[in-house]
């Protein structure tokens, strides 16, 4: 049946317009894609993005998920980032797996003392650093040592939740002035400030690439790597951009390359209480490394 | 009452496997329907409870050990569905993590004392309170539903020992797995049950029921909101719970080893000999064998133990509840 455009047509002396056949209703072409073989890319690379986009420092500033953050909110940031770089230290450098097994309890009740929703982000990123680390160390299991991936995985665990425990609470300010006041040349506090910084902006930023490159895809891609080679390349442009827009501003802000340690006061009963408990953990590495 | 591997045939292991993953779909699925996000958070807190009374071993009688396991009290708490999920959790972090239990074994250890035990003790429980009324009915209900379920759980592991030698034999006739007869592994296990065990189960079943019920009753499944609305806050159970973390050394205080949870050295010089499938079956390697750690006085190892499996257990639980909320949340969001 004619439709009225086509009467239109006729009755102003023109030919009705002839669609191609693919655009007629119920006569398109068929067109089914083969389904793109990208699991690899979007397993390891979005995940390796998604990973450093959780990078976030300070994403819960002043907010106490637990009773043991609200105590550790009462201890100065220099003491705290200072305690957990040796008990850091501590873990890795332990031969004797009890310390590591010590601070492994240590991190989950830290972790079983907050609330669901904020477990789930700690133990994620954690366990998926454990699980890297357990692969990692696959080849020793192989050849019969499959403790030493046990091992490593659980330092993995314990270190990376005690350090995203630390810093989920703690804002950027607050860790460069700490910095500062442990006597760290203002030179070093500038790069560690911008790479912390930038790794999650870069993060989201390959992020949101890697996800536009998925959506937009159609099809096999037969060069799947030359994708997750634009999207670094593209994540390192963007880098350099958010550099000199970053150098840029703080000039703009009158920022002369010098850091301010903490005004309040550092050694409070809270800081020292903290102090005598890594004291504490430090002397049980001790006697436990000697123990060995 | 935890069967170490190679002590039953892989046949009696996977026969119990098999019948727990159907009552595992079947609590999961009540779980999800009767506990909210609250209530299952909860659940972590109930299973780290039976995790630490399984830790608190008491001497028997004939020198053996034994302890409490909580699968009552737990399924007198947020129903029995629920304790099977809670002590199931549990055992898994005890085998995997302590080595205490089997790996090949967790299906029969779950049948016994995840399945058998919170369903009889919760039977009784009910026969009981719904007979005698009030707070004494509920009582006497869960005091004598928790022995008997403890039993009937020690009995069902006293018959899947028992049965190991006749079934499973060599054509010299000696045993392949667990030597001891249905004559000797019921009685070595129920009169310790019976006399001890089961009367540890009772009164701390009660005990710690009436504690929650007075400073956390608003996490009770079985508090209809009657009466009075009370406060109700987690912190007196959370320092109930450090205070049972502090003790669990007293545990260590039982000497010598539950009855079928020898190793295959001690067995052998019990039995005379080693059976072959004990002698050359599964070993698994756990993170923290026999909740013990190189290095340390073994009070201080038991003690780090129980706070990593009760911190585990609590993680686990309330990371299930923020699953349950997120999918809650999908199902809204789909049904808007």
């Amino acid at each position: 049946m004619p439709s009225q455009a086509d009467k239109t047509d006729v009755a102003n002396g023109r030919q009705p317009l002839e669609l191609p056949a693919w655009l007629v209703p119920g006569g398109m072409a068929p067109y089914e894609p083969k389904v793109a073989r990208e699991g690899f890319l979007r397993k390891n690379v979005l995940a390796l993005t998604r990973l450093l986009a959780r990078v976030r420092v300070g994403s819960r500033v002043g907010q106490c998920d637990s009773a043991i953050d609200r105590v550790l909110a009462r201890v100065a940031v220099p003491a705290r980032l200072l305690g957990l770089l040796v008990l850091l230290v501590c873990v890795s450098a332990a031969a004797n797996m009890a310390f590591a097994y010590l601070m492994l309890g240590v991190s989950l009740v830290m972790l079983a003392a907050r609330p669901a929703g904020r477990i789930a982000p700690v133990a994620r990123t954690a366990g998926v650093v454990a699980l890297v680390t357990a692969l990692v160390m696959l080849p020793a299991a192989l050849l019969g040592q499959p403790t030493s991936a046990v091992r490593m995985a659980t330092k993995a665990f314990a270190t990376v939740s005690l350090a995203l425990g630390l810093f989920q609470h703690v804002s950027w300010s607050q860790v460069t002035s700490a910095l500062r006041w442990l006597r760290l040349p203002s030179q070093a506090v500038f790069v560690l400030d911008m790479t912390l910084r930038d790794i999650e902006l870069l993060g989201r930023a390959a992020l949101e690439l890697s996800d536009a490159l998925a959506l937009r895809s159609v099809g096999v891609a037969r060069d799947a790597t030359a994708g997750a080679a634009g999207v670094m390349g593209m994540t390192f442009l963007r880098a350099h951009e958010l550099a000199a827009r970053q150098s840029e501003a703080m000039r703009l802000r009158g920022f002369d390359g010098s850091y301010e340690p903490p005004r309040e006061r550092v050694l409070t009963p809270a800081t020292l209480t903290y102090v005598v408990v890594v004291v504490g953990l430090v002397c049980v590495f001790v006697y436990l490394e000697g123990a060995m | 009452m935890h069967v170490p591997d190679n002590y039953l045939s892989p046949q009696t292991d996977a026969v119990a496997a098999v019948a727990m993953v159907g009552v595992w779909a079947h609590c999961a699925k009540v779980v999800r329907k009767q506990l909210d996000q609250k209530h299952l958070a909860f659940l972590g807190v109930a299973a780290a409870f039976s995790f630490l009374l399984m830790m608190f071993n008491v001497p028997l009688p004939g020198g053996t050990t034994g302890h409490a396991v909580g699968g009552t009290l737990v399924a007198v708490m947020l129903g029995p569905e629920a304790a099977c999920i809670a002590v199931s959790v549990a055992l898994a972090v005890q085998a995997v993590v302590f080595g205490d239990g089997g790996i090949l074994a967790f299906g029969v250890n779950c049948f016994n004392m995840a399945f058998v035990l919170p369903f009889v003790g919760y039977g009784i429980y009910l026969l009981i309170s719904t007979r005698i009324p009030g707070e004494a009915g509920r009582r006497v209900g869960m005091a004598v539903g928790s022995y008997v379920g403890i039993n009937v759980a020690a009995l069902c592991a006293a018959i899947e020992f028992g049965i190991q030698p006749a079934l499973f034999h060599d054509a010299s006739g000696a045993a392949l797995y667990c030597p001891y007869p249905l004559s000797v592994s019921i009685p070595a296990m129920m009169i310790p049950h019976l006399l001890v065990a089961g009367v540890v189960e009772a009164v701390s079943t009660v005990a710690i029921y009436s504690f929650v019920k007075s400073a956390a009753p608003e996490y009770l499944l079985a508090e209809d909101g009657s009466g009075k609305p009370r406060r109700s806050s987690l912190v007196p159970v959370a320092v109930l719970m450090a205070a049972l973390v502090v003790l669990t050394p007293l545990g260590l205080l039982a000497e010598g080893d539950a009855w079928g949870e020898w190793d295959a050295e001690t067995l052998g010089e019990l039995a005379g000999s080693v059976p072959a499938g004990i002698a050359d079956g599964f070993s698994f390697d756990a993170l923290m064998p026999d909740y013990s750690l190189a290095g340390l006085p073994d009070a201080v190892g038991y003690m780090l133990s129980a706070v990593v499996g009760v911190a585990l257990l609590v993680i686990v639980f309330k990371l299930l509840s923020g699953l349950g909320r997120g999918q809650a949340q999908d199902g809204a969001a789909a049904r808007a």
